[in-house]
């Protein structure tokens, strides 16, 4: 039986080989590295950036009416309701029950709230319409007529605060994964010049039967795809494994202050995105710089 | 269709300059007609690679006209550089082969850039190894050939394409006069196929004994008795 010629294809692939140069050796630990450390700020950007919606979401559109103990005597609580809820843009008012309160305070004060006889402050929780604004001031002078003592709280100082922290924050992992990205960049278009420098003669014969700047890119992007996709994908499937850990270990940590920390499903395809947009950068680079550097070569 | 086969290759008034050693070449006017052999002789250093360099679009004319398969090279993009080098089979002097492929790997490259199929390749690669005698050597790294079995590999690759135009530099420069007799038979078969052939040279014996005209280039300019030139 005659052996069958060996397949050749593989060996096109690897055309221009990078030949164990000292960039070649180590540029795959490094972008595995640089692949999991932004994953994991992907993840941490994608998080912070869910949290601070949620949070804004949840807390844009209540209003909370603090009573204070003292004041809420002689059906000040009743009237205060009845006021709010005549209020045009408000679509509810409703008085925060004892047993709400003391889940509320439990973190801190623990279960047995009511034998402490703390005076704890009626609190009403109130819905505004969605897209509408109350005039905060002109309620609040309102309330103040039935119990001078009594607050209304939109939470918008603290909410403003929490929400450009959430924004740095989260500016700052989106500048990490640039940096990173950027990195992987120049990291790519160093490796290339240098396969271009080692591998100068075959390109020049390539050249001279025939092949296109086109085919050239082609052969360079596959010996890259080759030498750096291997390293890459474990740098993010390690990066991944790191997400899902932190969310096992992270679940009900905040005792309801804090969100668990959880990717959406979208999230997580976003995240999943991640290598492929890489891949896709990395193919690009490849490509332009070996035209560009082919343009002045040959 | 009749200018297909007139003007392979024209040069007019052509000069080249290589950056450091100044003027290699001046005003060369040659014609080489479609279907014919010519050999191109000279002293070591008298311009002959410079010459069939400008002839495989490996270098610019510094001055003149160069059109070749009818098109002037200097209008034409890269990519149209290329589709042109495709028709034109180039036997390197240092054979250019690729180290790390094997014989049939290296036969290949020209097709594989083409396009051509993988079914295809390993029927004709093969079957032009075993044409110039490496049939056992299919697989053999290119590292592993003597200078002899280099140069009919890099032979075959500058044919497998069916070129229009063969340019051959020093093609018997490392084999001995056996093989480089069997060469030239080579050659004279696909010339008889019609492609056209340039063999550059300074074999004079070999030149006596194979009749075809010559291009003898002599401090940058040409002489020589052939209907070649301008």
């Amino acid at each position: 039986m005659v052996r069958p010629l060996r397949s050749s294809r593989s060996m096109h692939n690897r055309l221009l080989p990078f030949r164990g140069d000292p960039i070649s050796r180590y540029l795959p630990i490094i972008v595995g590295l640089l692949v999991f450390v932004s994953t994991l700020a992907l993840a941490a950007g994608m998080f912070f950036y869910s949290t601070g919606d949620t949070w804004q979401k949840n807390m844009s559109g209540t209003l909370t009416v603090e009573i204070p103990a003292k004041a809420a005597k002689d059906n000040a609580v009743e009237t205060i309701v009845a006021l709010l809820i005549k209020n045009p843009k408000i679509v509810s008012a409703k008085v925060v029950s004892n047993k709400e309160v003391d889940e509320l305070l439990e973190p801190w004060l623990g279960s047995d709230i009511s034998e402490l006889d703390l005076p704890l402050p009626v609190l009403v929780d109130v819905m505004v319409l969605p897209g509408e604004s109350v005039d905060i001031d002109g309620l609040s002078s309102e309330l103040k007529k039935i119990a001078p003592s009594v607050i209304l709280d939109d939470h918008s100082d603290w909410l403003l605060g929490v929400r450009e922290f959430f924004d740095f924050v989260q500016r700052i992992y989106f500048t990490v994964i640039s940096v990173i990205i950027m990195s992987v960049v120049a990291t790519v278009i160093l490796t290339t010049r240098t396969g271009l420098a080692i591998n100068h003669d075959i390109v020049e014969v390539l050249y001279f039967i025939g092949a296109t700047d086109l085919y050239v890119a082609q052969r360079f992007q596959i010996q890259t795809l080759l030498l750096l996709g291997p390293s890459a994908l474990v740098g993010f499937l390690a990066g991944v494994g790191a997400v899902c850990m932190v969310q096992a270990h992270g679940e009900g940590v905040g005792g309801g202050m804090f969100p668990d920390f959880s990717l959406s499903m979208l999230q997580w395809f976003g995240l999943a995105a991640l290598p492929l947009v890489k891949t896709l950068l990395l193919i690009l680079t490849v490509g332009l710089t070996v035209r560009f550097r082919l343009g002045k070569m040959m | 269709m009749a200018n297909e086969f007139e003007d392979i290759v024209c040069f007019e008034n052509v000069s080249m300059s290589y950056p450091l050693s100044g003027e290699v070449l001046r005003e060369i006017s040659l014609k080489l007609a479609a279907g014919s052999f010519y050999f191109i002789t000279g002293s070591s250093g008298a311009g002959k690679s410079s010459l069939m360099r400008l002839m495989f679009l490996a270098h610019r004319p510094s001055k003149g006209k160069i059109s070749i398969f009818g098109k002037d090279i200097m209008s034409l993009t890269r990519d149209d550089r290329s589709a042109l080098r495709r028709k034109i089979g180039v036997v390197f002097q240092e054979f250019k082969l690729i180290n790390h492929m094997s014989a049939l790997d290296n036969v290949a490259l020209p097709l594989r850039i083409a396009g051509v199929s993988e079914s295809k390749i390993c029927e004709y690669v093969p079957e032009l190894l075993r044409w110039v005698g490496l049939e056992k050597k299919i697989e053999s790294k290119a590292t592993t050939l003597s200078g002899g079995e280099q140069q009919r590999v890099a032979i075959a690759r500058a044919v497998i394409a069916r070129p229009r135009l063969l340019l051959a530099d020093e093609p018997t420069g490392s084999v001995d006069d056996e093989i480089a007799v069997r060469l030239m038979h080579l050659l004279e078969e696909l010339n008889k196929n019609g492609t056209t052939i340039v063999v550059a040279t300074h074999n004079d014996e070999l030149v006596h004994r194979f009749p075809h005209p010559e291009i003898r280039v002599e401090k940058g300019g040409i002489s020589g008795s052939s209907t070649a030139f301008l």
